[in-house]
């Protein structure tokens, strides 16, 4: 084949390729895309102390803190739309309409009826509904990241630094991406997860593996344990309980990891606030300065982005919150901010989660840093590695597999 | 041995150095992690050693004199890789070297071939150095093949963790222990267990929601050392070893007669291999194994023969008996009141074998014009014996102590008994009525009652992002032959620690005290350990 010829071919399955994807793309946009008010929003600006003032109607209170406080420097970029995977799109037009979302009060009963996979609320009009939206959120099916955590505060800097490896079933039922695994769907297990401690020493081997079930019932576990050479049933992610002895708590995962039938929903409103879903960062840990605890000076670059906004008041007496106010986006149902307040009502801590959408769909997850603004300690959360869709099988969460300490 | 140690020490090094410029951290690349430790401790009972002179030998009636002397000083080097450069490849290699000089409270150590009495008090405190304060061995080496998704087979030195209840560790019946340097209790199971060369299968089935864990120890030749297949017998140490025996039952058998303790360890040869298998699995919100080990009875040693001969004091020769043991395990969350866990396990002992009180023996071998030894055998027993042990663990939110960590409450119940036994009374074993069988060989004041029970507990949290970590627990051992009959109060052990963490510093000071009226029974064997144990460790 000549040179001409290669490159009309080429030039041919380009264009199909393109248009292809421009209807598909189109497709999904309709659904899923949610344009910002950018009325004010000037790219290409860095938001700290001197100039907030002018950016007062993009930045919640969290937010503000985060940058006179404790370092952040924002730069401005434009929106640009996320959106999920194609299988996900299709689910989410297929079974629109079917899910129903119900106010249950008490924990174990099931808060939602006739929910088939993808995006279950394409137009959320309570905060019960935005969360089942955040619970069922296209994050792939599996993925993995590795990553850094730094424990600090004010008085005494980095007081831990730890390396976690964090493997997960996203999607244990109602897969977009990946064939399914009978073997969740027999057990009703909507999602897994499996997080290894890769060191120091005293935690090296440490697997903790647990379950969240299609039901809201307790998030049972395995940790194996490497002085005892045998991982123990336990209760993981209750309710109130920090991860990890730092100041996030297993519920501030990722915003939110609970069921949202454990927690009473308010929505608030929706507004465009500035958001890190392209961060700009070559890699996470050029974005913090780990010699500035405990904010450690994120330099990262957020865009206006429509996010609802979300009261959420514990069911359960051991919580530690008063309530929480969560940020979700309004196209991906991620969780970037979220104000967690004490029984007083006074602010108590930040949480800031950042995704790099310029890395693909889904996008990674790749920041995060939760301030106790009130005591002025840290938990930052610097990823290394990552994948997603990687086709992990049951008996990579099984419990079998943890007794070995693998 | 120590020619080995070095040799696969050096070759563990080399391994090291040779992929050590890839970041650890790093699926597929090696990973060190480590540490650097001194733990230092301090008696501080004021219990005084007291004798009574019998038939021209002096015989404690208590054990003491330990105030302000060292109760360890340790200083340890560990070095944990992990190496996987394939999914279905892995080598793991652990090095720990130890190093510690000799503590002038070992001075009581019954040691092999040392005579006792205070003028050869420095080489028994060297014996116990050498053998047990300083040693450097590769603990672990093994490699894990995964052919298949569901098969793993791990070949080399390793650790087998079987049960669930934790401390009582009735399942834990693969690897011997060795709890030379420091109370058992107060130590990580994980530094105690001596490793062992083993083959191991597991097999996960999924479709029956379970797995097996199949293990053989072969017992080679140069691969594991025979005194190391078995758990090391407490007399061979003096701070944290059983006291010398006070005068009893036949006073021709105590401690400060015995010219020579013989153990026989069970020979590296096929026929003494070890094998064992365990079925693990989950049936709805309970997680269960079933076990079955057939090797030795680890510990502790059985006396077996009473030589007398030309020679002033006698000897003794022990060992270390086959046995069978099999069991279960169950783990499962409670419905109520919230978290809560309960963790039981069972063994059976149907062969355990107990040795007798010391005046029964028979004759075995009679002395001759030839060979002037004398030699009698120990009556020893076969009881079927049953344990089983019970932990509930509950996390409790107390908000005025600590308003934002929980703290975990749990509790023990341990309870073993031999339904066959022929309680006695000493009179009574005296002229051999009943079954006489003693629960430390060589102690006629730890007569055997049909039950034993152990009643523990423990309670924790923590304080500024783990970094101080208080810590109380405690152990009460009690016996007895029926409900309120022959109740016999073996003491209890109370510890209070507080842990310190900041960056890769670890510091932890514990205050540990031992009960017991009886100074030779329970914990009251213990009751001159009373101690303040600091230890700082370096970790990466």
């Amino acid at each position: 084949m000549n040179s001409t010829r290669m490159k009309a071919l080429v030039g041919l399955i380009g264009l199909v390729l393109c248009t292809g994807v421009k209807a598909q793309t189109e497709g999904v946009n309709a659904i899923f895309a949610h344009e910002p008010d950018t009325e004010g929003f000037e790219p290409g600006v860095a938001v700290n102390k001197g100039n907030i003032g002018d950016f007062e109607k993009f930045l919640p209170e969290g937010l503000k803190i985060l940058v006179e406080q404790f370092g952040l420097e924002i730069s401005t970029v434009p929106y640009e739309p996320v959106l999920p995977s194609k299988g996900y799109a299709e689910k989410t037009e297929r079974n629109r309409g079917k899910s129903k979302a119900i106010e249950t009060k008490d924990i174990r009963t099931k808060g939602i009826e006739g929910y088939e996979g993808g995006l279950p609320f394409v137009d959320p009009q309570t905060g019960l509904e935005v969360m089942w939206n955040q619970f069922f959120a296209y994050q792939g099916d599996d993925g993995f990241i590795e990553f850094d955590v730094f424990v600090a505060s004010q008085g005494l800097g980095v007081e831990r630094h730890e390396t976690w490896r964090w493997e997960f079933v996203q999607k244990g039922m109602y897969r977009t991406d990946l064939p399914a695994v009978p073997e969740f769907e027999k057990r009703g297990i909507v999602y897994a997860s499996k997080a290894t401690c890769l060191r120091p020493y005293e935690k090296a081997h440490t697997v903790a593996l647990q379950y969240r079930y299609d039901k809201p019932r307790d998030q049972v576990g395995y940790i194996y344990v490497p002085f005892l050479m045998r991982p123990i049933k336990a209760v993981v992610g209750a309710v109130g309980v920090p991860w990890n002895q730092t100041d996030m708590l297993f519920e501030d995962i990722k915003g939110y990891s609970l069921y949202p039938e454990w927690t009473k929903w308010k929505l608030l409103g929706k507004r465009t606030i500035l958001v890190p879903m392209h961060p700009k960062v070559r890699r996470p840990e050029d974005a913090v300065d780990l010699e500035s605890p405990p904010g450690f000076k994120p330099r990262l670059a957020f865009e206006p982005r429509q996010v609802y906004v979300v009261e959420g008041k514990s069911k359960f007496f051991t919580s530690q919150y008063g309530k929480v106010i969560l940020y979700v986006d309004a196209e991906t149902f991620y969780i970037p901010l979220k104000e967690a307040f004490d029984k007083g009502g006074k602010l108590w801590k930040v949480f800031l989660n950042v995704w790099d959408a310029s890395q693909g769909s889904p996008p990674p997850f790749v920041l995060a840093l939760a301030v106790d603004i009130q005591k002025r300690a840290s938990t930052l959360f610097v990823v290394k590695n990552y994948g997603f869709n990687v086709g992990y099988g049951f008996h990579d969460f099984d419990v079998t597999r943890v007794n070995q300490g693998d | 041995m120590h020619r080995r140690t070095s040799l696969l020490s050096g070759l563990f090094a080399l391994v090291v150095l040779g992929v050590a410029g890839q970041s650890w951290g790093d699926e597929g690349k090696l990973r060190i992690t480590g540490y650097v430790q001194n733990q230092t401790g301090v008696f501080i009972s004021r219990d005084k050693t007291s004798f009574e002179t019998f038939d021209g030998y002096p015989y404690p009636t208590n054990h003491g004199d330990k105030f302000g002397k060292l109760s360890m000083l340790r200083n340890t080097l560990l070095l944990d890789a992990d190496y996987r450069p394939l999914s279905w490849l892995r080598f793991k290699a652990v090095f720990r070297g130890v190093f510690g000089p000799p503590l002038s409270a070992d001075a009581e150590a019954q040691t092999p071939n040392v005579p006792g009495g205070t003028k050869w008090a420095q080489k028994r405190e060297d014996y116990v150095a050498e053998h047990f304060y300083n040693r450097a061995e590769l603990r672990e080496v093994y490699v894990d093949l995964r052919p298949e998704s569901y098969l793993l087979f791990r070949i080399g030195r390793q650790l087998v963790g079987w049960g669930e209840t934790g401390q009582y560790r009735l399942l834990d019946v693969v690897n011997p222990v060795d709890s030379t340097w420091h109370f058992g209790a107060l130590e990580s199971f994980e530094d105690q267990r001596i490793p062992l060369f083993m083959l191991r299968m597991v097999v996960d089935v999924p479709n029956a929601h379970g797995g097996v864990d199949i293990v053989y120890v072969p017992m080679i030749p140069y691969l594991d050392r025979s005194e190391d297949t078995v758990t090391v017998p407490l007399t061979l140490v003096g701070a944290w070893g059983l006291p010398i025996s006070p005068r009893q039952g036949d006073a021709s058998v105590s401690s400060s007669k015995i010219r020579n303790r013989v153990f026989e360890y069970p020979d590296r040869k096929h026929q003494n291999g070890r094998a064992g298998a365990r079925w693990f699995g989950e049936i709805g919100p309970v997680t269960y194994s079933l076990i079955y080990f057939y090797g030795h009875q680890l510990s502790p040693p059985i006396p077996k023969y009473y030589v007398t001969g030309d020679f002033r004091g006698v000897d003794v020769t022990l060992d270390f008996p086959r046995q069978h043991q099999f069991g279960f395990s169950l783990q499962g969350v409670l419905p109520f009141p919230a978290s809560t866990m309960l963790r039981a396990e069972m063994l059976f002992e149907p062969d355990r074998t107990h040795p007798c009180y010391s005046e029964l023996k028979k004759p075995y071998k009679p002395p001759t014009p030839e060979d002037p030894t004398n030699i009698a055998q120990f009556l020893r027993k076969e009881k079927f014996t049953i344990n089983y042990a019970v932990t509930i663990q509950q996390p409790l939110k107390v908000k005025f102590l600590n308003p934002r960590e929980v703290f975990v409450l749990a509790l023990q119940f341990y309870h073993s008994f031999i339904p066959t036994l022929k309680a006695s009374s000493l009179e009574q074993c005296a002229s051999n009525e009943g079954d006489c069988i003693l629960e430390v060989p060589g102690f006629d004041s730890t007569l055997m009652r049909k039950h034993h029970f152990r009643l523990g507990g423990s309670l924790q949290t923590s304080y500024l992002r783990g970094m101080i970590t208080p810590k109380f627990s405690f152990a009460w051992v009690f016996a007895a032959n029926g409900f309120k009959e022959d109740f016999k109060d073996g003491g209890a052990l109370i510890s209070v620690g507080l842990d310190f963490a900041l960056k890769n510093f670890k510091v932890g000071v514990a205050l540990n005290e031992f009960l017991g009226k009886d100074p030779y029974y329970g914990m009251g064997f213990f009751r001159d350990r009373d101690e303040v144990n600091i230890k700082v460790r370096y970790q990466f």
